[in-house]
């Protein structure tokens, strides 16, 4: 370096600043998985408590049904109880908490009272992609889309389209998603007759196979189309406004204003030096959405009849089927979790002061 | 009013050309109270390979005035009056206030680049520093093949030569990000980027005012350093006369808007003529000389909305007569090349000649 | 004597601050138009919805000669698939959803408050462990989690169902009161009153409770609408039992006896949504203006 000034610190290039940004980074990463597995736990422990403690909890409500009502001896009946939710219920509850998790990280959740005999794991993975594409989709689009108008709206302010985007956000914003998809369901529906609501339940056309054919996206759209609107439609009025005010307070900034000075074109700004920048404190917000989102979609694909895992779950809620229910909010938390963290892991990117102090 | 730089004469090298000329030029700013006469009939001009320093306290409307002349003005203010023309190296007038946008997209940085005062946050948090450079380049030399093509290894040299002759480990900062980089750093990548497409003038508004006092030494030499190797006319905005001292050739004093004093900068520091450039030498301690005693000067600078009647220094002037009070004083030539807008000039200028030969 | 006197006295006085203050805050709000009038809507719809049953005797008698009728003016809102009044069932079927709505906000803003000021005030591992559970709450999927719970143990009262919407949404508020304690402690009335040494409670009841206001009372009316989604969605899947009525039940009659599905039901399916869409932006609305009330500054320029 030509020229050092006293009482800065000047990170030395290579040796002590690489080291010491590399073992920062490495920590945060570290407690974010950490964090993020934690979660996973606690929501399982959450469950086996629940379901193993509760007064009048679902095991044994299941023995004593099976003693009662159908006349099985208590430690058959027992039995029958410990394979299906995939406890032994001799051992000691610390033992079986143990057990289960053990089984749980290896992917073993234990069968459905239902459907006798099949793996809860099984019935997971058969929903899931449903809900992961629907869910995301909506969410990408509602982000991109938000984000584009709350630019605009900025850009514009106080302007006719300003008022009347920023008043319909704030509108939409108040709505709950599921009178949203129920007012779809009523209007397109039924009173307008625009759309076929049967035909468009479930995830897939009945003979259509899953492929990497046009025909199949097609379908899988179409099926996915509700859901997918309902999601961009409850989540974009919170992206315009988010993105209108953060775009107002970077639009002051300096170096937008420098950005002016040196001559770039008006568009070059908008997008590399005012969107970018504003963009950023809305990446923190789609951890936030994401789990509502995902919560929210037992509302909206039992509204839709859309077969994904939001569904799966209310039917499971409704026949009492627990392991299933468990299982499958183990797996929408894990899935909440780990997309938050391949979010953060993306803000890093977009974001380069993180990849060295953390996000705090 | 005030007199045109040319009936005065205010430089005697008459060889030189004009760069930037300012005149009577006049902002405001809508308020809810009412409009700020932040800039009141400027006047003033700018020669090739000259500084000159704007002089004056916050509020004196010297920022204002710099951000009007490459029209960066928020949206509240407006230009009410007055025209900035700008001669480029062919000789060509460009009329700032009269651009249209493209026009004016292009004017900025390439003619008449600016660094600002905030110098942490000047720079795209999320940039590197490399394209810092590739963006100003690409903007401008795209839009006229005269000043060299755009390509990637040229664009990296020119930002490279600039880097270095600010003093700064090249390679390094090109790579960093703006967090990566000191406030002084980040000040010379700013002057770096204000040299790259070589513009005739280049403005400081207060370059230095967010660094610590070593960082700001180091970032005045750079400057001096600068003026010494490339020729380019310069527009030094400050509140500290001691820097302009170091910096400009000529020193305009502005107050509530108005320029109060024009001179060089000898005659300036030696022999002011208007008591307000008086105050300021006296709350200066280390250019005086032997002076002792430390005197800042009374009262507050003017309500800009409401302003004092006839000069706008009097109800802080120990000079101030009735006259003062009903009559603004026009800026009257006082001698060779510089003008002071005080009925009292005389009496100020025996005043501080007795003063300082005690 | 003197004491006997000045105790009636002291309580006049102090009816007529609140009085005074109630007066203030009411005329500062009125200001704001659209705010003024969430609030009027919220205040209106409170109080009716729990008047209303006192006065209302809902008659739950079917008349099948009657089943889903228009609005009319002997049934202003049309008539549901048993032919029972809907404005009636809207008008006694909002207590339980605010009651709900109400304290599981307050439950929660308890929560949040109280962790808040411990992890600030605590600092060190406490603190850590503290905004990391509340980190580890803000990224749950909290409908699904309320679905299984509800699923699995029966919810059968309100409080009830309060207390698990409370239990799982703190750590917005509970993060946004820890760093304003963070930041409170930090500026000169906060030092000064500790160089005075005055007590803990003092500093966080006379010092930062008045700072922290604005933060708590936005906080809690957006807490009242996302317990009225969660609450409301549980009631439209069924999960908590259906007893009595209410316009989340109503919503699950519309949807599980598919009135949805029918073009001539239209008035019963709108009527629960349009109340809960209603209230709920009166709501926000209402907050908008709140954070005027509060902060002087933002009094002046408006």
């Amino acid at each position: 370096m030509a020229v050092l000034e006293q009482g800065q610190v000047v990170p030395e290039p290579q040796v002590g600043f690489l080291v010491i940004a590399k073992r920062v980074v490495r920590n945060y990463w570290l407690l974010r998985i950490l964090r993020a597995l934690f979660t996973v736990w606690l929501v399982a422990t959450l469950t086996f408590f629940l379901i193993r403690l509760m007064p009048g909890n679902p095991v044994e409500v299941y023995v004593q049904n099976l003693v009662t009502q159908q006349g099985v001896p208590y430690p058959q009946a027992l039995q029958l109880a410990a394979s299906l939710y995939n406890i032994n219920l001799d051992e000691p509850l610390w033992q079986q908490y143990f057990s289960y998790m053990g089984a749980m990280v290896h992917g073993d959740m234990g069968t459905s009272i239902i459907q006798q005999g099949v793996p809860v794991m099984q019935i997971v993975l058969t929903f899931l992609p449903w809900t992961l594409f629907s869910v995301g989709l909506g969410l990408i689009i509602s982000f991109l889309l938000g984000m584009l108008l709350g630019i605009f709206a900025a850009y514009r302010r106080e302007s006719v389209f300003d008022h009347f985007v920023t008043n319909f956000s704030s509108l939409l914003h108040a709505i709950p998603n599921y009178i949203i998809a129920i007012l779809i369901l009523v209007y397109a529906g039924v009173q307008w007759h625009i759309i076929d609501i049967t035909a468009m339940r479930g995830t897939l056309s009945p003979g259509v196979q899953p492929s990497l054919s046009l025909g199949f996206v097609k379908d899988a759209l179409y099926h996915a189309a509700l859901p997918i609107a309902t999601y961009v439609i409850t989540t974009i009025g919170g992206w315009i406004l988010a993105m209108r005010a953060s775009t107002e307070s970077t639009l002051g900034e300096d170096y937008v204003t420098v950005a002016k000075a040196r001559g770039l074109r008006e568009r070059r700004i908008a997008l590399a030096y005012v969107g970018r920048n504003a963009a950023l404190p809305l990446f923190t917000q789609l951890t936030l959405s994401l789990a509502f989102a995902v919560g929210g979609s037992i509302l909206i694909e039992t509204i839709f009849v859309y077969q994904g895992l939001g569904l799966t779950l209310q039917n499971s809620i409704n026949q009492r089927d627990y392991p299933v229910m468990q299982g499958i909010l183990v797996i929408i938390t894990a899935v909440v979790v780990f997309a938050n963290l391949i979010a953060d892991v993306l803000y890093g990117f977009i974001d380069p002061r993180v990849r060295v102090q953390g996000k705090e | 009013m005030s007199i045109p730089a040319t009936e005065t004469g205010l430089r005697e090298t008459p060889e030189r050309e004009t760069v930037l000329a300012v005149k009577d030029l006049e902002v405001g700013y809508l308020a809810k109270r009412g409009i700020v006469h932040a800039v009141r009939g400027v006047t003033f001009d700018l020669k090739e390979g000259e500084t000159v320093a704007l002089i004056g306290e916050s509020g004196s409307g010297k920022t204002t005035l710099g951000l009007a002349l490459v029209r960066l003005l928020p949206g509240s203010a407006r230009v009410t009056n007055g025209e900035i023309l700008f001669y480029t190296e062919s000789g060509e007038e460009i009329p700032v206030t009269k651009l249209n946008d493209e026009q004016l997209r292009r004017f900025r940085w390439q003619e008449c680049a600016m660094v600002f005062q905030s110098a942490l946050n000047a720079l795209n948090p999320v940039m590197r520093i490399r394209d810092h450079f590739k963006d100003t380049w690409k903007a401008h030399v795209r839009a006229n093949g005269s000043k060299g093509d755009a390509s990637e290894r040229n664009v990296t040299a020119r930002a490279m030569e600039a880097l270095r002759l600010v003093q700064l480990d090249a390679e390094r900062v090109m790579r960093a990000f703006p967090h990566e980089l000191s406030g002084g750093m980040r000040q010379r990548v700013m002057i770096a980027l204000g040299l790259l497409l070589r513009p005739r003038v280049l403005i400081l508004d207060e370059p230095t005012t967010a660094l610590d006092v070593i960082t700001q030494r180091a970032i005045i030499e750079v400057i001096r350093d600068l003026r010494k190797k490339l020729s380019f006319s310069m527009i030094f905005i400050s509140h500290d006369l001691s820097l302009a001292a170091e910096l400009a050739d000529r020193v305009v004093t502005m107050y509530a808007g108005r320029v109060v004093e024009i001179a060089d900068i000898k005659d300036a520091f030696y022999h002011p003529r208007h008591p307000y450039t008086v105050g300021l030498l006296r709350s200066v301690p280390t250019l005086v000389g032997d002076r002792q005693e430390l005197a800042s000067i009374p009262g507050s600078p003017p309500d800009m909305i409401d302003l004092p009647s006839g000069c706008k220094f009097h109800p802080r002037c120990p000079y101030a007569t009735d006259k003062c009070r009903m009559e603004e004083p026009p800026l009257i030539e006082v001698g060779p090349g510089r003008g002071s807008a005080c009925w009292h000039w005389e009496k100020v200028g025996a005043d501080w000649e007795a003063g300082t030969n005690e | 004597m003197a004491v006997a006197a000045s105790a009636p006295t002291r309580a006049l006085g102090i009816v007529g601050g609140v009085l005074v203050w109630c007066g203030t805050t009411i005329r500062i709000m009125a200001r704001n138009k659209a705010g003024f009038i969430g609030f009027i809507i919220v205040a209106v719809m409170t109080i009716e919805a729990f008047i209303a049953p006192i006065f209302i005797n809902f008659n739950t008698a079917a008349d099948v000669n009657a089943i889903y009728q228009g609005p009319s003016l002997h049934h202003l809102l049309g008539t549901d698939s048993e032919g029972r009044d809907v404005f009636t069932q809207i008008l006694v079927g909002g207590q339980d959803i605010l009651e709900v709505g109400y304290l599981a906000s307050a439950f929660g803003t308890f929560l949040a408050i109280l962790l808040g000021i411990l992890s600030a005030y605590a600092g060190g591992w406490l603190d850590t462990f503290l905004t990391w559970v509340a980190d580890v709450f803000l990224t749950l999927p909290t409908f699904a989690i309320y679905a299984v719970i509800a699923g699995t143990v029966h919810l059968n009262s309100n409080v009830a169902l309060a207390i698990l919407i409370a239990v799982f949404s703190w750590a917005g508020l509970m993060r946004a009161i820890r760093s304003q304690v963070l930041s409170l402690r930090e500026r000169d009335f906060i030092e000064a009153a500790r160089a005075l040494d005055l007590s803990l409670p003092h500093i966080i009841f006379k010092e930062l409770a008045p700072n922290m206001a604005p933060y708590i009372a936005i906080h809690f009316v957006i807490g009242i609408t996302a317990a009225m989604y969660a609450e409301v969605g549980l009631l439209l899947l069924g999960i908590v039992p259906l007893s009595g009525q209410n316009w989340g039940v109503m919503l699950n009659f519309a949807w599980t006896r598919g009135a949805i599905f029918y073009s001539g039901s239209l008035s019963y399916i709108l009527s629960p949504m349009a109340v809960i869409v209603i209230f709920q932006l009166a709501l926000i609305v209402w907050t908008r203006s709140l954070s005027e009330v509060f902060d002087p500054r933002l009094r002046r320029g408006a």
